[in-house]
């Protein structure tokens, strides 16, 4: 059997009848998770460990609540936000800055990007949203990071922050119209792309 | 962060951590939806009597000019039933968030629906009289709750000022009124209409003149709730 190539619910059923298969589940989710964390929170990778070993711990413990309904990735991410928001609380400070580093989703939909003459200002800019994101309430980062960075549609955003839809819609549009302000508070015009 | 799932499953089999059984998610839901109703029965229960209540309130009392409106809400408001109102309220709204499908319901819809069928129900309480009948239930069940009639009777009577409240005693031709202290006092009027009206052991309220300590020359009588059969007896009529 290819562990590949199955779902991830049918692994969770492999997983509840036996339990070494969940290292495979884990597997799958660690480097998505961690970077997500990493967008939500600039934490050490040894923050981020922790966080993780958390959350695959209480997503084990509560494997059978999960509601196949659902997307198993929606659930997964959901716990991982509640386990990154409860460490953001307990650190009581705001996030520094959003690492970038391995994200050129958000910038594939920025215009004329593979010109090389221009992969330096594509840097500045990189640098600058994420300093402009950083700027904003964590509720507003977190549906920026969910849609535009994670990629998940309103039905997952709407699972994984429970929030209802329309509420999730309202935040994004009202998370946008504070990123364009910030944005040109911040940016300078010359570096604005 | 080198094999951390490896690590991550070590610690799983170190500490010997078991996913909870499903019965127990099971019966968390059942148990939220369970305390989901229970708190919009409360909901419903207080807010009926609190209609029943602000319908029975006699504003007729302020005309005669011994207490002011303050006074007079301070003295009738349904303290305990805000209590319970703002209390189920709160639990109906935090808990039902917490169901699995919770999440999905807007807050300005849940809000709109809850109290459509919160005050549907507490009309069709007060049509019924069910919320009379609550706070009398309640006034008995409870030692620190007092009805509307015990308020009244316990805050508002002013003998003086020509304002009892007690149960109509009819003795050898007289009509007499047994007020909680027991006093009887004699109802001073050649007028028998009011035996049409006022069953023997009715509750009234009477409006009138005190003389002699003892009798009361009686301007209007009244039943203490407006839906009971009323008597409204002027001296005049016939």
């Amino acid at each position: 059997m290819n562990i590949n190539n199955i779902s991830d619910e049918k692994l969770i059923d492999l997983v509840l009848k036996d339990d070494s298969y969940y290292i495979y589940l884990m597997k799958r989710y660690e480097g998505k998770l961690s970077r997500y964390i990493r967008r939500l929170l600039v934490s050490s990778d040894e923050d981020i460990e922790d966080i993780l070993q958390e959350v695959f711990i209480k997503a084990y413990k509560n494997l059978n609540s999960f509601d196949k309904n659902q997307k198993f990735s929606s659930w997964i991410y959901r716990i991982s936000h509640n386990e990154a928001i409860s460490y953001y609380r307990k650190i009581k400070a705001r996030p520094s800055v959003v690492s970038f580093e391995e994200d050129f989703d958000i910038f594939e939909l920025l215009p004329d990007q593979t010109n090389l003459e221009k992969e330096a200002e594509a840097e500045i800019t990189k640098m600058s949203v994420a300093k402009v994101l950083d700027t904003l309430k964590p509720k507003y980062k977190s549906v920026l990071v969910l849609r535009y960075l994670e990629e998940k549609n309103y039905n997952e955003i709407s699972y994984i922050l429970k929030k209802p839809k329309g509420t999730v819609a309202t935040l994004i549009n009202r998370a946008k119209q504070l990123f364009k302000k910030a944005a040109e508070k911040q940016i300078p015009k010359n570096e604005r792309p | 962060m080198k094999d951390l799932s490896s690590k991550i499953f070590k610690e799983i089999k170190t500490k010997s951590i078991k996913p909870t059984p499903a019965w127990c998610f099971s019966l968390k839901e059942e148990a939220i939806w369970s305390i989901s109703l229970i708190s919009i029965f409360f909901m419903v229960l207080s807010f009926g009597i609190i209609v029943s209540i602000i319908f029975e309130t006699d504003w007729e009392i302020l005309d005669y000019g011994h207490i002011t409106l303050m006074e007079y809400l301070t003295i009738v408001a349904p303290y305990f039933w805000f209590a319970v109102f703002v209390c189920s309220s709160y639990l109906f709204f935090w808990i039902i968030r917490k169901t699995r499908c919770g999440y999905r319901i807007e807050r300005r819809g849940l809000i709109i629906f809850s109290f459509s069928i919160i005050i549907l129900m507490a009309f069709l309480m007060q049509i019924r009289g069910y919320g009379l009948i609550l706070d009398k239930f309640s006034s008995a069940s409870l030692p620190i709750y007092d009805s509307y009639e015990e308020k009244i009777i316990n805050n508002l009577i002013e003998p003086e000022k020509g304002f009892i409240v007690g149960r109509v005693v009819m003795q050898a031709n007289n009509i007499y009124i047994k007020d909680y202290n027991g006093q009887l006092w004699l109802l001073d009027t050649d007028n028998r209409n009011i035996l049409n009206y006022a069953s023997s052991c009715q509750m009234v309220m009477v409006y009138g003149k005190v003389e002699n300590n003892a009798e009361i020359i009686p301007e209007k009588i009244k039943s203490v709730y407006k839906s009971q059969s009323l008597i409204e007896y002027h001296p005049g009529c016939k």
